[in-house]
């Protein structure tokens, strides 16, 4: 294996090279870092030339030039050395510096769209798969279709004039009309029913109970303003505790699994308390205190579940650490909401809170909780316009995937040896649909940082996309070689992440 | 995908099992004919093929092409007297085109024929890029998956050394250096590049196809390697090729339009829908108009294609009818349908 990881990386590294000296040559033979100086009529302009050529070193033929850029960038490989030199740009400045500061705005959005992107994907097509050949199923194909011929700086200018302006309209006065109030109850109402299926007197249940229950919901909140103080409140967050305990002991195993029941309600209640006992905590949090509260939750869960045990500790396990996961983003949810009412009224947002440009409103201040709504509030239309082809590739693969193992024997053999429909779905059909994902999710990468470079400009993101597309306007060779380095030094961490995974998940492949 | 029955036409090896095994089907026609009336069935993909040559005959006939006059008597860059803040003039109820259909920009030149000038140079994308790209991808991936060996590992290093760019930065590159010599010049050096997974998939195909009966039979009967090749297994992998090709050909033409929205494509005087986009963004409020008609046709026209894409893979790949239950148990091929996916082309 160490071997395979070794080889790999090397041919890695050898193919690196041969693309950073294809798209050198391309970008010198494409650019001309002059051009602006070509019709200057300003006095000094040959010597502004001279400056120029002597800077980037213009009179050395392009393949002696690249030796000079990689020597550069190969002081970059070499960690804590301070050797890293990505050259200069029209301006004097550092490349490496600009791209550190440019980084992190491109790394929140593709991070984000890469977990939406699975999130949805994957479930919607999962039940599409398992409802073939309904209402939802082609809704949902047409949909992906719909979202592969969008161009995505088409939907985004569109999600800035319908989305955002009208959102923050009805904020000003949240009042929600009979009229819409009913529109919205009955989509609710047909998204349910065509998702529980069933037969039609079924799906006829579904839709009243689910449409009215929306609309109702709906005129609560806004006549309680709860748009405006939104908040779960300790009820709420009880019963989605119960809730969330349910469901997942119905997922895993069932609800007659005494073990089972007793794993996810102990962890329930740890929950409950700990939401009660954690507010002042969670009231100055920064984000490491958030990911060591996370992972404590995730191990008492575990330990819950280690310590019913049983004859299936593994799955015990995996229940407990679940629910606690679910009841601490419940939770999570529950303080950001406290913060919502503090972060619109704040004097930096005044009422508008869906920004349609930049990556945070700079002016802001206040505690860690206004600072992390006032990023997402700034991701979610970005990352909305750019999850749109992922979310259309991730649900067609994964409907075929599942399709393809509803087919297999051993699915067949669950079945026929008395297993409940729900656990030969979960725990036979599910996981192994998934395995064939892995290679393409980490193919999407480079795609998904491409598709950066559309939303950032729209959205006027200082992120990466930025930095390279307005190089590349100006000629400047040097950040874009910058941007092409890290993107596929991305692309190729996360193919071999892939390839590990898959002989990881998939036995028959290690065998070979 | 490895287990595609036989598409393929009928002079090339036809396959007794797989004839004999669609019960559902009459017998006696060819295997052209069989994709064919499968594709005639599927109702979303005529749709979409006579609305593609809708799109096509009304951009190509509108303004004329070339040295060809066309029915419009505007042009895209002449200016005219601005009406009515620029207003849409077209109607449909009853229908009249009016003045200025489409309605002006900002400084009165006339959209409707900027727009049909747009969809030309999407088309010429389309095609360019597609054809390029298909027959590149085709020779690299039959070379690479027939000999194998070195020939693979030299064939498939250069590709994998195109294939860690991304492509919008490949295409983002060439754009710069091409955008202003025209969109002919641009397609074809973006067709240079495009062929990664094109060829990918052709030299998965081979690697399944050369270990068949037929390629065995046709080189005891002395047939040349080149001639097994062309003659012989690639009419075999015709129709992954078909239905990727078409795919690609929608995210070629999506690619173009993003890169002329960037300002990296196609530039002034000559007109992309994506420029269009681009240049009126900021009117949003004052001409809506601008803004629509350019998207819409983008719209039409991809996703007409990737329609006419799912129509020829039902067609060359019924696997999933009633007719044929047979069922694919092949540890190597990771998915179930892999030439549904854009070859190597993300947005």
């Amino acid at each position: 294996m160490a071997a395979f990881i070794f080889r790999r990386i090397l041919v890695s590294f050898l193919i690196l090279l041969g693309a950073s000296f294809l798209i050198y040559v391309m970008i010198a033979l494409a650019t001309d870092p002059l051009q602006e100086f070509r019709e200057s009529r300003l006095p000094n302009r040959d010597q502004l030339i001279a400056a120029r050529v002597q800077a980037l070193d213009l009179n050395t033929p392009i393949p002696l030039r690249y030796l000079g850029w990689l020597q550069g960038a190969l002081g970059c490989a070499l960690p804590f050395a301070d050797t890293c030199n990505l050259g200069l740009n029209f301006n004097g400045q550092q490349v490496s510096e600009l791209l550190a500061r440019a980084v992190p705005a491109t790394l929140q959005l593709v991070t984000s769209a890469t977990l939406i992107a699975w999130i949805v994907g994957i479930s919607v097509g999962i039940v599409s798969a398992l409802r073939q050949n309904t209402g939802f199923d082609y809704s949902v194909t047409f949909a992906a279709f719909l979202f592969f011929s969008l161009p995505s700086f088409w939907v985004a200018v569109l999600a800035k004039e319908f989305i955002a302006l009208p959102f923050n309209d009805f904020l000003r006065d949240p009042v929600i009309s009979p009229l819409a109030a009913i529109g919205i109850g009955a989509v609710s109402g047909f998204i349910w029913s065509s998702l529980i299926g069933g037969d039609r007197r079924k799906r006829l249940a579904v839709f009243a109970i689910a449409g009215v229950g929306t609309a109702l919901v709906l005129v609560y909140l806004a006549a309680t303003d709860w748009f405006l103080n939104p908040g779960l409140g300790p009820v709420i967050v009880v019963l989605s505790a119960a809730g969330i305990a349910a469901l997942m002991t119905m997922l895993l195993s069932s609800l007659k699994d005494r073990k089972a029941v007793l794993t996810s309600g102990i962890t329930a209640v740890i929950g409950v308390i700990c939401y009660a006992a954690l507010q002042p905590v969670l009231d100055d949090a920064t984000f490491a205190t958030l990911l060591l509260l996370g992972g404590i939750s995730l191990a008492i869960g575990g330990a819950v579940g280690y310590l019913v045990g049983g004859y299936d500790r593994g799955m015990q396990m995996r229940l407990g650490a679940m629910v606690a996961f679910f009841i601490s983003l419940v939770v999570l949810i529950d303080r950001f909401m406290q913060s919502w009412n503090a972060y619109v009224t704040n004097s930096a947002i005044r009422g508008r809170p869906i920004p349609t440009i930049g990556s945070s409103t700079p002016t802001i201040r206040g505690d860690f909780w206004i600072q992390a709504t006032d990023t997402f509030t700034h991701l979610l239309l970005p990352t909305a316009a750019l999850v749109l082809v992922s979310i259309a590739t991730y649900s067609r693969y994964s409907r075929a995937g599942m399709l393809d193992v509803m087919n297999q024997d051993y699915i067949r053999t669950a079945r026929a040896k008395g297993l409940p429909e729900r656990t030969v779905i979960v725990r036979h059909a599910f996981r192994n649909s998934l395995i064939p994902l892995a290679t393409i999710v980490a193919a999407d990468v480079g795609a998904l940082l491409g598709g950066a470079v559309i939303t950032e400009q729209v959205f006027a993101i200082p992120g990466m996309g930025q930095l390279f597309i307005a190089a590349l306007q100006r000629g400047d060779p040097n950040p874009v070689m910058a941007f092409f380095l890290v993107v596929a030094i991305f692309v190729i961490v996360f193919n071999l992440i892939a390839d590990l995974s898959y002989a990881a998940l998939d036995p028959r492949v290690r065998a070979r | 995908m490895t287990m595609l029955p036989e598409p393929g036409v009928p002079s090339a090896d036809p396959d007794p099992a797989v004839e004999a095994s669609k019960p559902g089907e009459t017998v006696g026609l060819s295997q052209g004919r069989l994709i064919l009336r499968r594709f005639l069935g599927h109702k979303l993909a005529l749709i979409s093929i006579s609305l593609f040559v809708l799109v096509a005959a009304l951009g190509l006939s509108s303004i004329g092409f070339g040295p060809v006059p066309g029915w419009w008597s505007k042009t895209p860059n002449s200016l005219y007297p601005l009406r009515d803040g620029g207003q849409p003039t077209l109607s449909l109820i009853p229908f009249k085109m009016g003045e200025h259909p489409f309605g002006q920009d900002g400084i009165g030149r006339d959209y409707f024929a900027m727009c049909m000038r747009g969809i030309q140079n999407s088309l010429l994308v389309i095609f360019v890029i597609g054809i390029l790209t298909t027959v590149i991808g085709s020779v690299i991936g039959a070379l690479s998956g027939y000999y194998r060996g070195w020939v693979d590992s030299v064939l498939m290093r250069f590709t994998d050394l195109i294939l860690v760019i991304p492509v919008l930065v490949l295409a983002a590159v060439i754009g710069k250096g091409l955008g202003a010599e025209g969109a002919l010049l641009l397609s074809l050096f973006m067709g240079l590049v495009l062929w990664t997974g094109m060829a990918r998939l052709v030299r998965a195909e081979f690697f399944s196809l050369r270990e068949r009966e037929f390629v065995d039979a046709a080189r005891v009967a002395g047939a040349s390697s080149l001639r097994i090749i062309f003659k012989h297994i690639y009419p075999n992998a015709i129709g992954v090729v078909i239905v990727s090709a078409t795919l690609l050909m929608s995210a070629a033409m999506l690619l173009e339009v993003a890169l002329s929205f960037l300002g990296l494509g196609i530039q002034a005087p000559d007109v992309s829908l994506g420029k269009l986009i681009s240049d009126n963004q900021t009117a949003f409020n004052a001409r809506p108009w601008l803004f629509w008609w350019p998207g819409l046709f983008i719209i039409l026209i991809a996703l007409s294609i990737n329609f006419i894409g799912d129509g020829l893979r039902d067609a060359f790949d019924p696997r999933q009818s009633k007719f044929n239950p047979r069922k694919t148990k092949d540890p190597q091929k990771p998915i179930g349908d892999v030439s549904w996916a854009n070859p190597g082309i993300g947005s």
